[in-house]
């Protein structure tokens, strides 16, 4: 018999694996491990015993599970339609139950999880309280002193620094008629971080005809808690963001960050699965039909013409939730096409995870740091000067990539956003 | 559960994190791709050299536990299955090309070197490897040695076979042996490469590999082709090997798997097509212009009703999309693909779909057929649900009289997935009682404790349920 969390374990879902093994090379873990464990396949094998009763819930299987990228590019290599993230997050709830999910089990982590994420003044001040310590060096002061691991004291020099004045106003009126009303969604980290992206995707869609607004009660997605387990807080947050949105009154809710995205495109599943009320279910099913990323919104209001001008040879990291679970490879290609002098080079295994993966990099900085060195290989064989990313997380990631191989003066990271934004003001001065 | 002897001498031989025991990793090396079946290993060597492959043999040979030799484990056999509390030798960590010799046009690597990885690094230096197994993305080379395994170039190319120049070898008794060499003729003793080839890993575990590489082509081009009637296609395949055409690829999908691929993911296939083939040609841009246009012709004499050619790459790759989704639009009909591999002589071709045809439905089954036409090579695949007891021993009497209709066409069990356990009853009905004493020889003359991969290959015939023509 199944430990009584397992038996939970969709069992339909499990059975699709007709273990072919070709998930195998979309997998960055297995790239670094050559090890079953470490492959989707292996990790469907592990949740059916699982399921089936012969392996417990111990932390050594909780280990293999959140070794996990969820980085869902077997997704797109499985020929049999297997729905892994969806597997693999009914697995870690039990685990989280368990008090085995590394990032709600921690303190340090919980806190995260329930007070800062979800609280963007919070995470504001936490975000400039980073950056000032990273301009007094204290990661490698606390490394010298023994106290802070190398690792960590290496992403911490990578972080930006601290975000100027706010740009982001309450509201953009489109130029020309109105095609839509947009609500910008703001998430977490992306807000705390990069509030110049969320300014520089609402003038983009203004500028492709969107009425937009940034509104208000709107908080993190709570991608980061399903990845770990925690579905009841990420239905939590997923309430105020429906709330909000329907508030909003806007047509649709525009995102710039690849995993937020696919949270919200999730949220109908998200609240099947926690068995909420079919009036919650239907709420959470309409925000999840109007959620878009900001590139598939501009090519939807902006499909054709000349996105401004910038001469400069790029590369793009896709966001994996993006490629994987959104299925929109094509949309950001697209738009950079678009952009006049701009060449394009794309690297070997674009749509293969960095390993920045949610929290994943700071759980699992190891594993997260051998991922993106085989990823800095095929971005710095590329020649490029700029690697344009589509997810706070990835763009992070790729700085902390850029310093660690001493690439800072041949390329800089930079949002899809910024970049035609930038591109849009060089043509338009 | 390794007795602590054994563990100690395989940590000593491999370092520790080379040796898995957790439960966690011993359920994730219990299966391979072979749907139904699965194992129990006792542990999970991961050597990284000869000398360690070497030592973990003398180890388990002492203990007497089993070694199973495992690349990816992307075999449909159940080549891999650890039978009897084996240990799983995988070699993915023995995964360097050690050179690529265009003087000689020859590729030395290591057995866990991944197919495609090698055909990369053979393009690189415009030169060719042409085995291309449906897992060619993550299967092994090691792997591809054990199974002699085919794919779709094999009507003009071979198969693995073909390729294999000479193997380094791990025995039983933990001696390592070189066979073959670079030299094109090399009649120096018994032709062990060949013995080695395709022993599915029941003789030695193979560590190093050398195979020969060609010119890569300079141009291809594509041909699919429509037909109304299973005797015209297969009547087409014919006609082009009558016209002295060898195409690097003739590959066939038959109506079930058309409605398949067309309800999974249109590719604009005609569904009133009762046949269709696929056919590639490549090499010198003039053969190959010549070579399309009679295929062309021949198939249009044949009776084809729909005719569609592309020599730029792109459009080749819209006609390759539905074989391409025959895998996966087959995958989504049911929780387990049963996917075998009957093949005959390719004149018996249109014999063989009409007894699929014929099993199928006295099982009141849909088998659809795919497979590779100008091999006879078939792949009649039935979509089943292990939870459905009455449902699979339908299938497996299907498969049953598949396999008859094969053998009494003069064809095969199996033409490229390898006997492993899931045909290891079948063996039989192939192979006379001399012959299996024969394999049977060789095997306990270079494996007389049965170290190597046990179950395989050799068990008790499997009587037949269905009728009582075969012997």
């Amino acid at each position: 018999m199944p430990e009584a969390g397992f038996s939970a374990l969709p069992y339909d879902e499990l059975l699709t694996c007709i273990r072919c093994g070709f998930c195998l090379p979309a997998c960055p873990t297995y790239a670094s491990t050559g090890l079953e464990t470490a492959s989707p396949r292996g990790r469907l094998a592990l949740m059916k015993a699982a399921a089936d009763g012969s392996l417990p819930a111990t932390p050594r299987f909780a280990h293999e599970m959140f070794f996990c990228l969820e980085c869902r590019a077997c997704e797109s290599a499985c020929p049999a339609g297997v729905p892994f993230a969806h597997i693999m997050e009914a697995t870690r709830e039990v685990l989280h139950e368990r008090g085995l999910s590394p990032a709600t089990a921690s303190p340090v982590g919980r806190f995260a999880m329930r007070r800062l994420l979800p609280d963007q003044g919070r995470l504001r001040r936490a975000v400039r309280l980073a950056a000032a310590a990273n301009r007094l060096r204290l990661p490698q002061l606390g490394r010298r002193l023994g106290i802070v691991s190398p690792i960590l004291a290496e992403q911490a020099a990578a972080l930006p620094p601290a975000p100027g004045p706010r740009r982001l106003r309450p509201s953009y009126a489109a130029e020309g008629p109105r095609k839509a009303r947009v609500a910008l969604f703001t998430g977490c980290v992306m807000d705390a971080m990069f509030p110049d992206t969320h300014d520089a995707t609402a003038r983009l869609l203004a500028r492709a005809g969107a009425e937009v607004t940034v509104i208000p009660g709107q908080t993190c997605c709570g991608a980061l808690h399903d990845h770990a387990g925690d579905r009841a807080g990420a239905v939590g947050l997923a309430k105020a963001n429906i709330t909000a949105f329907e508030a909003s009154g806007a047509d649709l809710l525009v995102n710039n960050a690849g995993g937020c995205g696919a949270m919200l495109k999730g949220y109908g599943q998200l609240f099947a699965d926690a068995g909420e009320p079919a009036a919650w279910q239907e709420r959470a099913a309409a925000l999840s039909a109007a959620s878009r990323d900001a590139s598939e919104a501009l090519a939807e209001l902006w499909p054709e013409g000349e996105i401004g001008e910038l001469d400069a040879d790029v590369t793009l990291q896709d966001s994996c939730h993006l490629v994987h679970a959104q299925k929109l490879r094509s949309a950001p290609r697209a738009l950079l096409a678009r952009v006049r002098g701009l060449r394009v080079r794309e690297m070997a295994g674009a749509d293969s995870c960095c390993g920045s993966a949610g929290i994943y990099s700071l759980t699992n900085p190891v594993d997260s740091a051998q991922v993106l060195d085989r990823k800095m290989g095929a971005v710095a064989a590329t020649g490029a000067t700029i690697v344009v990313t589509a997810n706070p997380g990835c763009l992070i990631q790729m700085r902390w990539g850029i310093a660690r191989h001493g690439l800072q003066q041949r390329m800089r990271a930079v949002h899809i956003m910024d970049l035609l934004a930038l591109a849009l003001a060089r043509a338009r001065p | 559960m390794l007795s602590d002897t054994l563990r100690r001498h395989l940590r000593d031989a491999l370092g520790a994190d080379a040796l898995l025991e957790s439960p966690e990793a011993l359920a994730a090396y219990a299966v391979d791709a072979t749907p139904l079946f699965a194992g129990a290993p006792s542990a999970v060597a991961l050597p990284a050299s000869t000398e360690q492959v070497a030592a973990v043999v003398r180890a388990c040979a002492e203990a007497r536990v089993a070694i199973v030799p495992r690349g990816s484990g992307t075999n449909l056999s159940g080549g891999t299955i650890p039978e009897r509390g084996a240990l799983v030798l995988c070699t993915a960590r023995m995964n360097r090309i050690r050179e690529i010799d265009a003087a000689n046009m020859t590729a030395d690597v290591e057995p866990g070197v991944v197919t495609a990885a090698l055909q990369a690094a053979a393009a690189a230096q415009g030169l060719y490897y042409p085995p291309d197994p449906g897992s060619q993305r993550i299967s092994t080379l090691g792997g591809n040695v054990a199974e002699n395994s085919g794919g779709m170039r094999c009507l003009k190319y071979g198969v693995t076979r073909d390729y294999v120049m000479g193997l380094e070898v791990v025995l039983a008794d933990g001696t390592v042996v070189r066979t073959g060499g670079k030299n094109v003729k090399d009649v120096a003793g018994y032709d062990l490469t060949r013995l080695f080839v395709g022993s599915e890993g029941t003789l030695g575990v193979v560590t190093r590999i050398l195979v020969r590489l060609v010119p890569a082509p300079q141009a291809r081009g594509t041909v699919l082709a429509c037909f109304a009637g299973i005797e015209q296609a297969a009547a087409g395949a014919a006609a082009l090997i009558a016209a002295r055409v060898v195409p690097a690829a003739l590959e066939f999908l038959d109506r079930a798997t058309i409605e398949a691929v067309e309800a999974y993911q249109p590719s604009g296939l005609p569904t009133d097509a009762a046949a269709v083939l696929l056919i590639e040609q490549d090499g010198h841009p003039g053969q190959v212009a010549d070579d399309l246009a009679t295929i062309e012709r021949v198939c249009r004499e044949a009776g084809a009703f729909d005719l569609r050619t592309a020599t730029d790459p792109a459009a080749a790759e819209q006609l390759w999309a539905a074989r391409r989704a025959a895998l996966p639009a087959l995958a989504r009909l049911g929780p387990v693909l049963i996917m075998e591999d009957a093949t005959v002589p390719r004149s018996r071709l249109a014999d063989m779909v009409r007894a699929i045809d014929a099993a199928a439905r006295a099982q009141g089954l849909r088998v659809a057929t795919f497979g590779h036409a100008g091999d006879g090579n078939l792949h009649p695949t039935c979509p089943g649900d292990a939870r459905d007891p009455a449902l699979m021993a339908r299938i497996d009497r299907a498969f049953e009289d598949i396999f008859a209709a094969a053998i009494e066409l003069g064809g095969t069990i199996t033409g490229e997935h390898g006997v492993g356990l899931a045909k290891a009853g079948y063996l039989p009905w192939r192979l006379s009682p001399e012959t299996l004493a024969a394999m049977r020889a060789i095997k306990h003359a270079l494996d007389p404790g049965d170290l190597f991969n046990p179950g395989k290959i050799f068990a008790a015939p499997r009587p037949r349920a269905g009728s009582a023509t075969h012997a």
